[in-house]
């Protein structure tokens, strides 16, 4: 009879959904922190804001990137327009603690940048301070919804809702994650208020030399004001030696 | 000052600014060198002139020029320019014109492994709060008070700066071999240090058309202003900070043995005496006096800047969502006026406290305290108290896509229960053109207070500015 109980409960869990046999939701929000990435990447980034009119605004921007154990650094220069020209952006990013620090080049001063602040828009794009910040698996509560084939990629689609709502700007994030290289292709921004208001897609991955991926193109839009921030690469490199000044406040005052 | 009195030409002015600006508009004329810079034509109007010396109206246009080059690794030149054409109407449509050009900024900068070495006439920055009380190695510019643009409410001082960078810290050493005065006018103009209303009281009470003439023309009729010779045995300044980071506190320390930053004004003994035996409250003293005898007492005053030392600590972290800056400062043998129009010397203590917060709405709120305490206090001071209490602040946020920014700023009771309140309003017509309108109300309980004297400064103001 255990026997047969035995045989039944296997045939069971045969029949569950792939779900069930496969990745919880936290485990594959933990392989897409955890993925393979590049130690360091250099980049001239363009970020292309649209206005529900079509108004454009470019921004060029110089960025580094450079793991540290755990954690990371990345340091960004804005090279136009003129208005913002020169101002510059550090981050030192560590496991339970972030530090930014922002550089105003006429009042010629670094300033701390308060954790409040990181839930503004990044210079008038779609995307804040904290939409760039690395964030805990252990922040939110992870639950594989579906999967789903996104672009004829096959993809685990995994809602994530923050353990403390204070601590987050949104009440959710459903993430669109592909399955062979753990990288989220799509996401939906969900307010406070619980409505859809932004929506990301990634477009143009390419596979580097050292088996890591580059995202080439990310666009977030805006639903509720109907603007949208595309944030293209125009160059990079990935795994070439940064230096440590780079990630340094002497290196963020020199314009 | 380097102003010089010109025909009004705004028409050239403003077309050869806009020639320069469209050549060189976002292009590098030399490779490793980058040029850039703003063009900006502000409006003030008075809300209400209440007397003949006002300005009613001021024009301010400014063309601002900026090349740096890189010439190779760890060399850094930079040359900044600073073009003005400015006008000055009165009530009546008399104008007065003025234009200036000069250098602002032009240093090279020379970066070493763990060292950088700047020479040349250049602006830096110490403290960390936003209203910086230890920030005093450049002279501040005064010629529009707190209502100019930040890049030039300093002035560029020559330099030599050397920074080294042990570990974490950073160890920077200065030394200004001339010295540099503030920009400001002593009478005249709408700012001035004699502000209008005070021309207007001694024109008014007696002094008549010899005080008004006095008064309201040079300076050098009335008195001297000695500043010290360009040698640097008797006109340098030096001075030291330590600054560094750990575990998300920031912390620094500094010493400059510099200069004040406007000219002590020390007046004719006679004429103290004088004003001693009047009768009254100090302007009442002022007004008994008549012009004539105010002219027998030529020179009136002598007014040369004054040694000072100026010793800071600074603070700064974030608890959560809050930003917190602190900074302390003790200044020792500041020149102060007593009611008697005497100088005394005594020893300032200040300390600010200061802190940012993004409320929901993605209000942006910046708060600052600052204490200052007048140390073996007199109990005569003219405007200023044993202890003063001030508050200065901002409040912005942006809409319509980032593009229009409302900010509401203000400070109050820097002297006595004076202050002032700007609401602005700026539009970012595109990325390169900002057009900024404001109200600037200032007050203060007059003849008892700093803003008190400006009171009657109230304006709006209109800016275009082109950045490229």
């Amino acid at each position: 009879m255990w026997k047969g109980l035995f045989v039944l409960f296997i045939s069971f869990l045969l029949l569950l959904p792939g779900i069930a046999l496969g990745l919880t939701g936290e485990e594959i929000i933990k392989k897409v922190i955890d993925r393979e990435t590049s130690n360091t990447t250099q980049a001239r980034i363009k970020m292309t804001l649209t206005d529900k009119k079509g108004g454009k605004r470019v921004r060029d921007i110089l960025s580094y990137y450079k793991k540290y154990g755990k954690g990371s650094k990345s340091f960004i220069r804005f090279l136009s327009p003129p208005d913002v020209k020169g101002m510059g952006f550090l981050h030192w990013e560590q496991p339970g603690k972030d530090q930014q620090f922002i550089y105003l080049p006429e009042l010629k001063r670094v300033r701390r940048v308060a954790g409040g602040q990181r839930k503004k828009s990044f210079f008038g794009s779609d995307f804040t301070h904290q939409d760039m910040e690395r964030r805990e698996a252990d922040a939110d509560n992870h639950t594989l919804l579906k999967e789903e084939s996104v672009d004829g990629h096959e993809t685990y689609v995994v809602e994530s809702t923050p353990k403390n709502l204070e601590d987050s700007q949104y009440s959710k994030v459903v993430q669109w994650i592909r399955k062979d290289n753990f990288i989220p292709i799509k996401a939906d921004f969900y307010n406070k208020d619980g409505k859809l208001f932004k929506k990301l897609n990634v477009e143009g991955l390419e596979k580097n030399e050292d088996g890591t991926w580059t995202v080439k193109t990310t666009k977030m839009v805006n639903l509720l004001n109907e603007h949208q921030t595309v944030v293209e690469l125009v160059e990079h490199t990935t795994n070439k030696p940064i230096s440590d000044s780079i990630f340094t406040e002497r290196n963020l005052a020199k314009e | 000052m380097a102003f010089r009195r010109t025909k009004p030409c705004p028409f050239f002015w403003a077309l050869l600014s806009l020639i320069i600006a469209q050549f060189l508009h976002a292009q590098a004329f030399a490779e490793g060198t980058e040029v850039g810079g703003f063009l900006s034509s502000k409006l003030v109007p008075l809300f209400e002139t209440t007397n003949s010396f006002q300005d009613s109206l001021e024009f301010r246009n400014k063309l601002y020029l900026k090349a740096s080059s890189q010439p190779s690794e760890g060399t850094k030149l930079l040359l900044s320019g600073r073009f003005e054409y400015n006008g000055f109407l009165k009530g009546d449509g008399e104008g007065d014109y003025y234009h200036l050009s000069q250098v602002h900024e032009a240093y090279a900068s020379l970066s070493f492994q763990n060292l950088d070495l700047n020479l040349g006439q250049k602006k830096i920055s110490w403290g960390k709060a936003d209203l910086s009380i230890v920030d005093n190695v450049n002279p501040p510019d005064l010629t529009e008070l707190y209502f100019i643009e930040e890049e030039f409410s300093k002035v560029p001082v020559p330099m030599a700066q050397i920074d080294y960078f042990p570990g974490d810290f950073k160890v920077e050493g200065v030394f200004l071999p001339f010295f540099t005065p503030a920009r400001f006018t002593i009478t005249g103009r709408n700012w001035s240090l004699i502000s209008p209303q005070l021309q207007d009281l001694f024109a008014g009470c007696g002094a008549g058309e010899a005080g008004e003439e006095l008064l309201g023309g040079d300076y050098t009729a009335l008195g001297i202003i000695e500043y010290p010779k360009d040698d640097i045995v008797s006109s340098s300044s030096f001075g030291a900070r330590v600054s560094g980071g750990r575990g998300g506190y920031d912390f620094g320390a500094s010493y400059l043995y510099g200069w004040e930053p406007l000219p002590t004004f020390y007046f004719n003994p006679d004429f103290l005496r004088q004003l001693r035996n009047q009768r009254g409250d100090l302007f009442d003293k002022l007004c008994s006096i008549s012009a004539l005898d105010v002219a027998a007492f030529y020179p009136l005053f002598q007014a040369r800047p004054r040694r000072v030392n100026h010793a800071g600590l600074e603070f700064a972290t974030t608890v959560e969502d809050v930003g917190i800056r602190a900074e302390v400062a003790g200044t020792f043998r500041r020149g102060l006026f007593t009611e008697d129009l005497e100088v005394v010397e005594k020893p300032l203590l200040q300390w600010t406290l200061g802190a940012d917060y993004t409320f929901p709405w993605d209000i942006y709120a910046n708060a600052q305290f600052v204490q200052m305490i007048v140390l073996y206090y007199p109990g005569n001071l003219f405007i200023i108290r044993q202890v003063n209490n001030s508050v200065v602040g901002y409040v912005r946020r942006s809409f319509y896509d980032d593009k229009i920014h409302p900010e509401l700023r203000g400070m109050y009771n820097m002297t006595q229960g004076d202050f002032y309140v700007s609401l602005q309003l700026a539009y970012d017509w595109t990325d390169a053109l900002k057009v900024t309108a404001a109200v600037n109300i200032i007050g203060g309980p007059w003849g008892s207070s700093f803003l008190g004297f400006y009171s009657d400064n109230s304006h709006a103001s209109l800016q275009v500015k082109y950045s490229f």
